[in-house]
């Protein structure tokens, strides 16, 4: 500790120990309010240790990303949900296309098959024909034997697909205007194809376009070419011949061959 | 034998709980005593107000650190002179190099007798000096701190610390003889 040296020093120490301001505003005091009041926080009494934070004590980045993190939950099951009924609707309009163009069949004659629902174990109209439809595959392993089958399985390749045997049994309605004559009806009848028909789709287009070449896809010239081009052109107009570089060029002039 | 609890330990308590009323009486209480100790580092009373609001700040929120075996007052006014030496750093580094070397000391100290000063007139003599003599001349000769305590409270050498000191008391020194051989001349 540093001791002062002169006298003054220590009247000025002692006079500096004793001396007391005067006491504070009310402005003083306010400005020590905001600063109370701005920092309210670290005046409250602080959490036990060991509690767990309550949910008034969380900061605004914590619910930020709580909230962000509800929403991309919701938008994904949202998209999820859409994802598997568009599927669903998919199917069943393929199923539904199905029942109607094996219920009736118009000939060309204006002559409208009606053909038989299909019918449950139990002598029922199925409103879903089950055993044609793969969205409702049978358990077991019998599922893919000609018996039983009504289809593939999804994961089946397009390949082995067979479409199933039908009833044929036609039974013949009253045309609104018939022709007359005896129509001859096919035996088979057409059938909207099973799940999933893009396969089928792509087999029919690479059938249609066989034979045909697709054409190259040319690669633009380069600046090198285009300027090659254009000083072959100014070349042939002023019909200048590019003639190569002598091959003798040994620094003599003129130069010679050397034989041996 | 069991001590009573005094005004003083239950105003304490009070404002560890975060009572208002009780840390304005805290802060009235200890105002007075405390304003001086920032007076010494900031030349502006508002500057003082400022820094000693932020050093009650800092008091209030560590009063759970507080150990009763402490001295309240020598607490406190730690406190308060570490929280002014923190402002008057930072403020520092930006005019470090443009401050004066000369002294020019208030005309109303001027004739003044050396040894016969308030604590006014010692503080407007202060305020005329350097901002860097100042420090180290308040921290040593008025706080009584050695110059390695105040080399570490400042982050400056010892050496600096000691130059400092003596520049400072050269200027006061001079500033009194000055007025001593005028004093003697008119006698």
């Amino acid at each position: 500790m540093s001791k002062p040296d002169n006298n003054w020093e220590v009247h000025w120490q002692e006079t500096m120990a004793g001396h007391e301001a005067g006491p504070p505003s009310d402005l003083d005091w306010g400005g020590m309010e905001q600063l109370l009041d701005a920092t309210a926080v670290s005046i409250q009494p602080e959490p036990a240790a060991g509690s767990l934070p309550t949910l008034s004590s969380l900061s605004w980045p914590v619910w930020a990303i709580a909230l962000i993190s509800l929403l991309a939950l919701v938008y994904w099951l949202g998209y999820r949900t859409a994802g598997i009924t568009g599927q669903e609707k998919r199917v069943l309009s393929n199923q539904q296309v199905s029942t109607n163009i094996t219920s009736t069949v118009t000939t060309s004659s204006g002559l409208t098959e009606a053909l038989p629902t299909p019918k449950t174990n139990d002598g029922e109209e199925s409103p879903i024909d089950t055993q044609k439809s793969n969205f409702f595959p049978k358990p077991g392993p019998a599922i893919n034997t000609p018996e039983t089958a009504g289809g593939p399985l999804r994961d089946a390749p397009p390949a082995t697909f067979t479409p199933a045997k039908k009833d044929t049994t036609i039974r013949f309605l009253p045309s609104p205007e018939p022709s007359g004559g005896v129509e001859t009806i096919p035996k088979e009848v057409p059938t909207a194809p099973a799940f999933p028909p893009p396969a089928a789709t792509k087999q029919r287009s690479i059938q249609k376009y066989r034979g045909i070449r697709p054409l190259k896809i040319l690669a633009l010239p380069t600046n090198d070419e285009i300027w090659k081009q254009k000083v072959d052109e100014i070349l042939q107009a002023k019909k200048i011949i590019a003639l190569p570089p002598s091959r003798i060029n040994n620094g003599h002039f003129p130069a010679y061959r050397r034989w041996n | 034998m069991t001590q009573r609890p005094n005004k003083s330990d239950s105003l304490l308590t009070a404002c560890r709980r975060g009572d208002r009323r009780a840390q304005e009486a805290f802060y009235r209480e200890h105002f007075s005593r405390l304003l001086p100790v920032c007076q010494r580092y900031l030349r502006t009373r508002e500057e003082a107000v400022s820094v000693l609001n932020h050093a009650m700040l800092r008091i209030f929120q560590s009063l759970e650190d507080y150990q009763e075996v402490q001295k309240l007052e020598a607490w406190l006014a730690t406190i308060v002179r570490r929280t002014a030496l923190n402002f008057v750093r930072d403020e520092g580094r930006a005019r470090r190099r443009f401050q004066p070397e000369h002294y020019d000391p208030p005309a109303s100290v001027a004739n003044a007798a050396p040894g016969a000063l308030n604590a006014a007139d010692i503080l407007k003599l202060l305020h005329a000096l350097p901002d860097h003599l100042r420090l180290v001349f308040s921290l040593s000769v008025l706080d009584g701190l050695a110059h390695e305590e105040i080399a570490t409270e400042l982050e400056i050498t010892v050496a600096a610390s000691r130059w400092r000191l003596a520049k400072a008391r050269e200027l006061l020194r001079g500033h009194y003889q000055y007025f001593n051989h005028i004093n003697e001349s008119l006698l």
